[in-house]
């Protein structure tokens, strides 16, 4: 039974607390631990908010990169002006996730962690390169999905920021769940300044999958080796033939 | 960053299990203490008294909870209280100012955007935050900012009108002085005040003193020998009052619930008649059955306690087809094949005859797929026994606390149902889920007497899917048989009803007599047979479920239509126009037993038609295809039977249970009256409309009349509501009783005047001699009648009069839906053009609340073809759909606005010419839907027509013709 509650102020504080209280949960936004929590009943004695932490938080730029603090919810990273400007697709990605209110407490470290292969963040993770700096090293994104991300991260470990590469344009487009509304499939495509194409899918309950595409191949090409990576239906082959086509044409 | 950092709280050192949380709600500074798991909507609850804060579901989606933190939207249930230290939290009841409504709720109000208001404090709450983000949002944008804020009721289409209109900034509608509230005026609700302000009363807001909690341990098999139920462990935790199991009850000698509707299979044996055990004994049927109860001093203590209670199951073979039913895994002793009933109407030789001699002869075969009602609020129980006088008191969410009353007293053996008080408040949605008697509420009961506490149980989201009566799973081989110019000749149709594996309060009722009599629909079939098999499986009980049999009867008669003119090479429509029933031909037998009284079908057709621009379809459909595109437009006509019903007919059909609806009109002594009820009103405004109809009958201002219902104490007598039964059947009783009491004072006038009774004329709450045109108003004759000071002789003072009222037939609301869509064939994307829906309501005495019920019931029509499934693991049992997560409830994105419209004959029986409407849509929509697929796709798809069954379709199907 849950019994203790912390907010530490610092980082440290955070993992300290992590490393001393077992079995101890971190929280962020709540938006998957609480539900869980209603479902199965507590699954930790302490919880750990680390929404608050100064650390966890800023959105900033360099000339290659976007930096994401883990702590960012993603109502914050579809409305900032930063991302607006320098990754358009992202901020469009996050603001189709959920509803507005989980978007105004979900975080992209909380999705990253409790949905590591569904959450809509891997498709664009997966095609920018993206990476994850915890409070103890730097994982890839690959890190993260192809083991489950709770195995993959030490019990005291904390996403501290994500980073993704800059592409010269890029598109997200999402096939809702009727249910859920998470992606029953979802493809990021992007293209470097290079002009090369790297194409990333996310089916529900499959593993995540990216192509990549020399400068001057048609978007098409990688229509195959998705259906096979990912292990898609028939109609997940349609649909994401008509996600390719779109893409040809606004990117 | 946090502004709180210096707050205790905050700190690292925080290890008590109970902490100090301090945050401002609506303004006020408040320190409260919460656990450290506990979620802000419980702490707002449970501490803070703040009920209207609504708790639908457990996976983060309904929205019901959403409030305010530090200005933004979110879901209370998913946020923990600790989190929110030293933030700002605005909930519903901190959005008027003062008893002004905020200009949202004003114009949620204004539209009508609300039916039972359980979603409601969501829906403003997010409103609120979309117009401050987005002050003038698209339709679009309000859709979509509506995705996590579910609503069963209103299909969403007010709300939508409602956000637009607050958007607008027009001044919202200033109190009239004197509002219309003439039959037929839509004067405000009078029920939305409370529900906008979260000041409702629903039954899991109510909390009795030295309050106990239930949670219920469920089988996880479904079908299963309980070997052992081990309590042990559980009864032993801290805070554990009891663990109750099966052999407690049967040591009471409670013997469980049955199916009040008795029928008769075909060789003339009576059904079996199952007993559900209110707690499961030997074996469990279905996952998800109780099978022991925890009562302890909170939910939570109940809950962790759950856990620990071991079962030990020998598992058997799992049966949840139906149609394999017949030879099976057995589930009931008494039932060896699996059937309840093996029943039939009309003369099979005959109708085989026909069809053999037919020119032609449709033949479909039809899933009507299992749905589950889902109803925003969860059903709950609050159950309290007072030794010092015997008496039981039972808080519930029930569509019909009346019939509660009197089955659950003879379930525990009461020695009277006198001795049970019943009291449905505020209840969220019911849909014909709260209908039915279920174990819970009997256990809660039984439990509070036995341990001398107060027991309140509320059902997870979950506990609703798993448990609530689903509706629906027909499985039918039907037959039309046409002469070569059309003319329907004969009806065959052969039905497999699943049951699930106990029988609900009327399961057997509805594939049979609801069913069957509607097969003739609004046309001209000279005969029509009808075979059902119910059958048991190891899946949850089915039972009414809006519209329950009239929708099943009429998606097949419309497919098999359609069907029919696809074949023959006709319209559809000039199809059906060749066997409606004329207008003149009323009163209309039918040739399964009901005498329809009015109606006019051509009218509400051609109305859709024209309101759909049908002449302009095939242009459209021709601009779609150069778009690659296809486009399909359907029809559905359909009749129904409701206003349940004349109870001589009940009675035949296998019910000792009287259907009369009882009112009792009261005035105070200073004037005002109150209308006691025994129809329950959970949406569907009562307070509003019955308050008319007793308002114009008797010419008073609609201020001066309250309407009481849900209450056994107060409205003695009842019946409930079910089967669009509330106006025309409880309405009329209210009429009629304000006609008894125009009588007495028709009597005392004539006294006060010195004359005769007769001549005596009552209009607009002013008694007038006829003669000399001295009048007396209704207030001076309530004066008299309760001063008593000079009376008639042999007349008793005061003005009470009571009616039970038993309508002479069913009414017969009738319409014409249609839908127009286009598909994506690469994608399988199915766009809603446009759905219009005319109906004949007969008088409508509120419109706005009538249109409100074709919106909500469409909206679920649109729900079951598109996108609801309950699906069973064969294998297992195990509900795949048992969350929102994986059931796919509608929501604003997924549908449109309907257009709506009425055509008028009016029902001859009823006092004021109204028919039932609340389940037109859930009956009429989902075969216009289907119907306009299988136009654009030119072959037929099962319901729910997903679109990757609409892709499917695309890739083999052959193009509709051109
Ligand atoms: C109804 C609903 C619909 C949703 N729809 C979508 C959707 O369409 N697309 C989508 O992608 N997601 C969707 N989600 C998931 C949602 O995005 C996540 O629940 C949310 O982002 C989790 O973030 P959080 O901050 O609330 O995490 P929490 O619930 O607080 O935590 C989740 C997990 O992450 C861990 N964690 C949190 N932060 C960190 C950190 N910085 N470092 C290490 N571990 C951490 C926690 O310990 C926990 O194990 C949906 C959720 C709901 C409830
Ligand atoms: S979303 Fe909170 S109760 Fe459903
Ligand atoms: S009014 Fe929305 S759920 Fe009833």
């Amino acid at each position: 039974m849950t019994s203790h509650f912390h907010r530490p102020a610092t980082l440290d504080g955070a993992v300290r607390l992590l490393q001393e209280r077992a079995p101890s949960l971190a929280i962020a936004g709540g938006q998957s631990v609480l539900p869980d929590l209603h479902r199965t009943g507590p699954a930790a004695t302490h919880l750990i908010a680390i929404d608050q932490i100064g650390a966890l938080h800023g959105i900033e730029a360099d000339d290659t990169h976007l930096h994401l603090g883990g702590a960012e919810t993603h109502h914050l990273i579809g409305h900032s002006d930063l991302v607006r400007a320098t990754l358009p697709a992202l901020a469009e990605l996050a603001l189709m996730i959920g509803d507005p209110q989980i978007r105004h407490r979900g975080t992209i470290a909380g999705a990253l962690v409790a949905k590591p292969q569904d959450t809509d963040y891997v498709a664009a993770l997966l095609a920018l390169d993206g990476h994850i700096r915890t409070t103890r090293r730097s994982l890839n994104i690959a890190d993260l999905t192809n083991v489950p991300a709770k195995a993959c991260l030490l019990p005291d470990e904390l996403i501290i920021s994500i980073s993704v590469r800059r592409p010269e344009a890029a598109l997200y487009q999402k096939h809702a769940h009727p249910a859920a509304g998470y992606a029953a499939l979802g493809l990021f495509c992007a293209r470097s300044p290079d002009q090369t194409h790297c194409l990333a899918l996310i089916a529900q309950g499959r593993s995540p999958c990216r192509v990549d595409l020399p400068a001057g191949q048609p978007l098409a090409e990688a229509g195959p080796d998705l259906v096979t990576h990912a292990g898609l239906t028939p109609f997940e082959a349609a649909l994401l033939a008509h996600f390719i086509g779109h893409a040809d044409t606004a990117l | 960053m946090s502004s709180d950092t210096a707050s205790p709280a905050l700190s690292d050192s925080t290890e008590t299990a109970e902490p100090t949380v301090s945050f401002d709600v609506n303004g006020r500074a408040v320190a409260v203490t919460a656990r450290a798991d506990e979620a802000l909507v419980v702490t707002l609850r449970e501490r803070l008294g703040l009920t209207g804060t609504h708790v639908g579901c457990d996976t983060g989606q309904c929205g019901a909870c959403t409030v305010h933190l530090n200005g933004r939207s979110v879901k209370a249930c998913t946020l923990l209280t600790h989190q929110v230290d030293g933030a700002h939290i605005t909930t519903i009841e901190g959005v008027a100012s003062g008893e002004t409504l905020h200009p949202v709720q004003q114009a949620f109000q204004d539209t009508h955007a609300l039916q039972c208001g359980f979603c409601t404090p969501g829906m403003v709450m997010q409103t609120l935050d979309l117009l401050d983000q987005t002050p003038h949002p698209s339709e679009a944008e309000i859709r979509d900012a509506l995705k996590g804020n579910y609503c069963r009721c209103t299909g969403y289409q007010n709300i939508v009108r409602a956000i637009q209109l607050a958007a607008s900034g027009s001044q919202p509608r200033p109190p009239a002085s004197k509002i219309d509230s003439a039959i037929g005026a839509s004067p405000p609700r009078r029920e939305d005040r409370r529900f906008l302000m979260g000041r409702g009363r629903y039954t899991a807001d109510i909390t009795l003193p030295g309050q106990a909690h239930a949670v219920f341990v469920r089988s996880t098999e479904a079908h299963a020998i309980l070997e052992r139920v081990d309590t042990r462990q559980a009864a032993a935790q801290t805070g554990v009052i009891a663990v109750l199991t099966g052999d407690d009850i049967d040591a009471d000698e409670i013997a469980g619930l049955t199916c009040s509707w008795q029928i008769l299979s075909r060789d003339g044996s009576p059904m079996k008649a199952v007993r559900r055990a209110l707690l499961a004994r030997d074996r469990v049927r279905f996952v998800g059955e109780a099978v022991a109860v925890i009562i302890a001093d909170t939910r939570q203590a109940a809950q962790a306690a759950s856990k620990l209670v071991e079962i030990v199951y020998c598992k058997q073979a799992v049966l949840t087809d139906p149609c394999s039913a017949v030879g099976g895994p057995v589930l009931h002793a008494e039932a060896p094949d699996n059937r309840c009933y093996s029943w039939a109407f009309g003369d099979e030789a005959t109708i085989d005859t026909i069809i053999a001699g037919a020119a032609h002869v449709t033949e479909v075969f039809l899933v009507n797929n299992r749905v589950i009602p889902n109803a925003l609020e969860p059903r709950a129980a609050n159950a309290s026994y007072d030794p010092g006088s015997d008496k039981h008191l039972l808080y519930t969410t029930s569509q019909n606390p009346h019939m509660a009353r009197k089955t659950i007293a003879e379930t525990l053996g009461l020695d009277s149902e006198t001795n049970l008080h019943v009291i449905s408040p505020d209840v969220g949605g019911g849909f014909g889920s709260k209908i039915f008697i279920y174990p819970e509420e009997c256990v809660c009961l039984w439990a509070a007497k036995r341990l001398g506490v107060p027991v309140k149980w509320v059902a997870t989201r979950t506990e609703s899917f798993l448990t609530d009566a689903h509706g629906r799973d027909h499985h039918t081989k039907a037959r039309l048989a046409l002469d070569d110019a059309g003319h329907f000749l004969a009806l065959k149709v052969e039905n497999i009803a699943n049951l699930g594996a106990y029988l609900s309060s009327f399961a057997t009722f509805v594939p049979s007599f609801l069913y069957a009599t509607m097969l003739a629909g609004p046309y001209l079939t000279k005969a029509v047979y009808c075979g059902v098999d119910a059958v048991f499986t190891n899946t949850a009980p089915v039972d009414a479920y809006r519209g329950a049999g009239r929708p099943e009867a009429t998606y097949l008669i419309e497919t098999i239509i359609d069907e029919a003119a696809r074949q023959t090479g006709m319209d559809p429509v000039e199809l059906r126009r060749r066997n409606l029933i004329p207008a003149e031909d009323f009163p209309y037998m039918t040739p399964v037993g009901l005498q329809y009284d009015v109606g006019d079908y051509g009218r509400h057709l051609d109305a859709a038609l024209l309101k759909a621009d049908y002449d302009g379809f095939e242009r459209r459909r021709t601009d779609a295809r150069k778009r690659d595109r296809l486009r399909g437009f359907g029809v559905s006509c359909y009749v129904e039977a409701c206003g349940i019903a004349p109870s001589y007919l009940a009675g035949a059909l296998g019910t000792n249970v009287g259907l009369w609806e009882a009112a009792t009109l009261r005035f105070s002594r200073d004037g005002h009256l109150q209308v006691l009820t025994g129809s329950h009103s959970h949406g569907q405004g009562h307070e509003t409309s019955f308050a008319q109809l007793a308002a114009e009958t008797l010419g008073l201002d609609i201020h001066h009349i309250s309407i009481i219902h849900g209450d056994t104490e107060r409205s003695p007598m009842g019946v409930g509501t079910f089967g669009s039964r509330s106006l025309v059947v409880g309405g009329s009783a209210v009429v009629r009783a304000a006609e008894k009491v125009i009588e007495k004072g028709r009597h005392i006038a004539a006294h006060l005047l010195h004359g005769p009774v007769a001549d005596i004329d009552f209009a607009g709450g002013i008694f007038t001699q006829a003669e000399t045109g001295k009048t007396l108003s209704i207030q001076a004759i309530i004066q008299a009648a309760y001063g008593a000071q000079n009376l008639p002789e042999g007349l008793s003072p005061g003005l009470e009069e009571t009616v039970l009222y038993d309508p002479v037939n069913f009414t017969f609301p009738s319409g014409t839906h249609v839908c127009e869509v286009e598909i994506d064939p690469a994608t399988g994307a199915l766009e809603l053009i446009q759905f219009v829906a005319i109906d004949d309501f007969g008088r409508q005495v509120h419109p706005a609340i009538v249109e409100g019920q074709v919106h909500g019931g469409v909206a679920q029509g649109l729900g079951q073809a598109l996108l609801e499934a309950a699906l069973y693991d064969p294998e297992t049992g195990a509900l795949t759909s048992a969350s929102f997560q994986s059931y796919a409830f509608p929501k604003a994105t997924q549908l449109i606005n309907i257009d709506t419209g009425a055509t008028e004959t009016l029902c001859p029986h009823t006092p004021t010419g109204a028919k039932g409407a609340g389940e037109a849509g859930a009956i009429a929509a989902p075969p216009a839907i289907m119907n306009a697929i299988a136009d654009a796709l030119g072959t037929r798809l099962e319901m729910p027509a997903t679109q990757e069954r609409i892709w499917a379709a695309c890739q083999t199907a052959p193009r509709a013709p051109s």
